[in-house]
């Protein structure tokens, strides 16, 4: 069978159609997304197609029925730590990062901030879309010094599933813990239902140092996204904009799951054929729960 | 009263030795005082400042110091028969003891320190950790035999009940810990114990893959203290678990514009008694007065 007709098949199957030669999905159930980015040196490697992969769900190879790259809208999650571990200085950056974050989305695109102490808040924006916004450290000593760092990752995983945009999570932190209600366990189960791809960037600080976020690190590698870790001269902006760039520039795969039990937990594999990706990290996402 | 006025302002603050050096103040000037026949009042008031100098120390997760004070505080009682027992501080010894090990920031650094252990091999991962997997489960099993005895007196029986179950669920016995919740009666005069105990019935409930009835605890939990955080993250959790994503979202999206000084009792929760300072300090005001 051509790979055209066997796109049409599947998208027959899954209730979808094929436009400008791209099957679109018009409902998710059945559909798995798989956000994939290839590094090599730093650089994002682009113009690969569906050819250029190979997917497998729990060991069986899968028809990739769709590969995306730029053409769909973005929503940016910045999750910004602002216990006191984060400087002053850091704090200037920040606000500059957004400002920065801002003039990188396109109009389509949509962004939030949320800032977490041990309460975790939605900040309104204070300027023009997308991204503005204001940043003040808490005055409460106390309360500034809580930091719920597991329970502000949940809820940024937990975004609608959707066809028409890509999600990208991106959390500052130290990664220092002491509020949460749940643990580093549950961000793990919670990352196989979640389509977002999630980056953090670890601030500079006792809890940078490789390996102790080690809990941390496995989620965010199970969702396709990377752990950042700041030196003492890094700029908070640049890594905003590195995670974003490298989101955009990455791969958007699905496939309608053939030879596999759907029900249960998934562990899925993905590898570069194309030459031009050897030796090149490749991050996706690791596991799906089907129902 | 001073003594306790002072340890309170600090407690935020003030190292937790210069703490309980107060404290110790307080009790030998109690010792000082010539308990006769009509010292009703008095011990009646002794016992409440004594609650309230522990939950001090409760208050900064100060363990060691607060087993050491509850030891001063049986000696006395053994002294002068008319204090008595009093079963609050024997539930501060069993909350003094799931400080120790199981504050869920010492049970995320032990998980942590572990994985990196296995991971990393000895010497590679960071300096040695405090307490090894081995011992964080002997001390978690002997917090939840002491929140289970404690649980056999009637003024605290669901208070250490609440207590020893989300230590059930941390050691990997949530359906024990689903029955234990499910063995208490009506505790809704106790607004913080009763979101506590729909709070810890939900994650029991999680663990067993129980998703429905999750989100129906967490709801209660919710109905319990409206807007609590932890509540409504366990609520889209659970929709999220339900491929109910788009409602999920919905409810994530709402926690995290609830009002910021919206509060969530599960951030006092590992601060025992902590949270009466505020009407027992009032209650020891108006006695003196």
């Amino acid at each position: 069978m051509t790979r055209p007709l066997l796109a049409l098949s599947l998208a027959l199957l899954i209730g979808g159609s094929v436009e400008n030669g791209h099957q679109v999905f018009r409902s998710r159930t059945d559909a798995v997304i798989v956000p994939v980015s290839i590094v090599q040196r730093g650089r994002a490697i682009g113009g690969l197609t569906a050819a250029d992969f190979e997917v497998r769900d729990n060991g069986v190879v899968q028809v990739i029925a769709d590969l995306t790259t730029d053409r769909l809208p973005i929503d940016v999650t910045l999750v910004i730590d602002s216990s006191q571990s984060v400087s002053d200085a850091q704090l200037d950056d920040l606000r500059q990062a957004a400002r920065q974050v801002g003039g990188a989305l396109s109009a389509s695109d949509r962004c939030k901030v949320v800032v977490f102490g041990r309460r975790i808040r939605q900040l309104p924006t204070v300027g023009p879309p997308p991204c503005a916004f204001s940043l003040v450290r808490t005055a409460d000593a106390r309360r500034a010094a809580d930091s719920a760092v597991v329970d502000a990752s949940l809820l940024t995983l937990i975004a609608e599933s959707t066809l028409d945009r890509r999600q990208l999570g991106i959390v500052l932190t130290d990664g220092l813990e002491n509020a949460s209600f749940f643990d580093w366990a549950t961000v793990l189960d919670a990352t196989g239902y979640s389509e977002v791809v999630w980056h953090t960037i670890l601030a500079p600080g006792t809890m940078s140092q490789a390996p102790r976020y080690r809990p941390l690190r496995e989620a965010v590698d199970r969702t396709g996204g990377e752990v950042i870790v700041l030196g003492s001269n890094d700029r908070i902006s640049a890594a905003f904009l590195a995670a974003i760039e490298q989101f955009r520039a990455s791969y958007v795969l699905r496939f309608a799951p053939t030879g596999v039990k759907r029900e249960g937990w998934h562990v899925l594999d993905v590898k570069a054929t194309n030459p031009r990706a050897k030796g090149a990290r490749v991050s996706f996402r690791q596991r799906y729960f089907g129902g | 009263m001073f003594i306790l006025d002072l340890a309170i302002a600090a407690s935020e603050t003030a190292r937790t030795d210069s703490l309980a050096a107060l404290l110790d103040h307080g009790l030998a000037y109690f010792a000082s005082i010539p308990v006769g026949d009509s010292a009703g009042p008095i011990l009646e008031f002794e016992r409440l400042w004594q609650r309230t100098a522990i939950a001090v120390l409760q208050k900064r997760l100060a363990w060691r110091l607060q087993e050491e004070y509850v030891a001063k505080l049986r000696k006395r009682s053994e002294q002068v028969k008319a204090i008595g027992p009093d079963p609050r501080f024997i539930l501060a010894l069993a909350i003094s003891r799931a400080q120790r090990c199981c504050t869920a920031a010492a049970l995320a650094r032990a998980a942590t320190e572990a994985s990196n252990a296995i991971a990393f091999g000895p010497g590679v991962g960071p300096a040695a950790p405090r307490l090894s997997t081995v011992s964080v489960e002997t001390v978690l099993n002997g917090a939840i035999a002491s929140f289970k005895a404690a649980s056999a007196l009637d003024e605290i029986r669901a208070e250490a009940t609440v207590r020893g179950a989300l230590l059930q669920i941390y050691s990997g016995r949530p359906q024990a810990a689903l029955e234990s919740l499910d063995s208490i009666g009506d505790i809704r005069t106790d607004r913080e114990l009763n979101y506590w105990r729909h709070l810890f019935r939900a994650r029991a409930l999680a663990h067993l893959n129980r998703h429905a009835d999750a989100e129906a605890a967490f709801r209660a939990a919710l109905d319990a203290w409206p807007q609590a955080q932890s509540a409504g993250v366990g609520l889209a959790l659970t929709l999220f678990r339900l491929s109910r994503s788009d409602v999920a979202a919905a409810v994530a999206n709402e926690v995290r514009t609830w009002p910021e000084d919206a509060f969530d009792p599960w951030w006092h929760y590992e601060q025992g008694d902590a949270r009466f300072l505020v009407p027992w300090q009032t209650q020891l005001t108006a006695w003196i007065r």
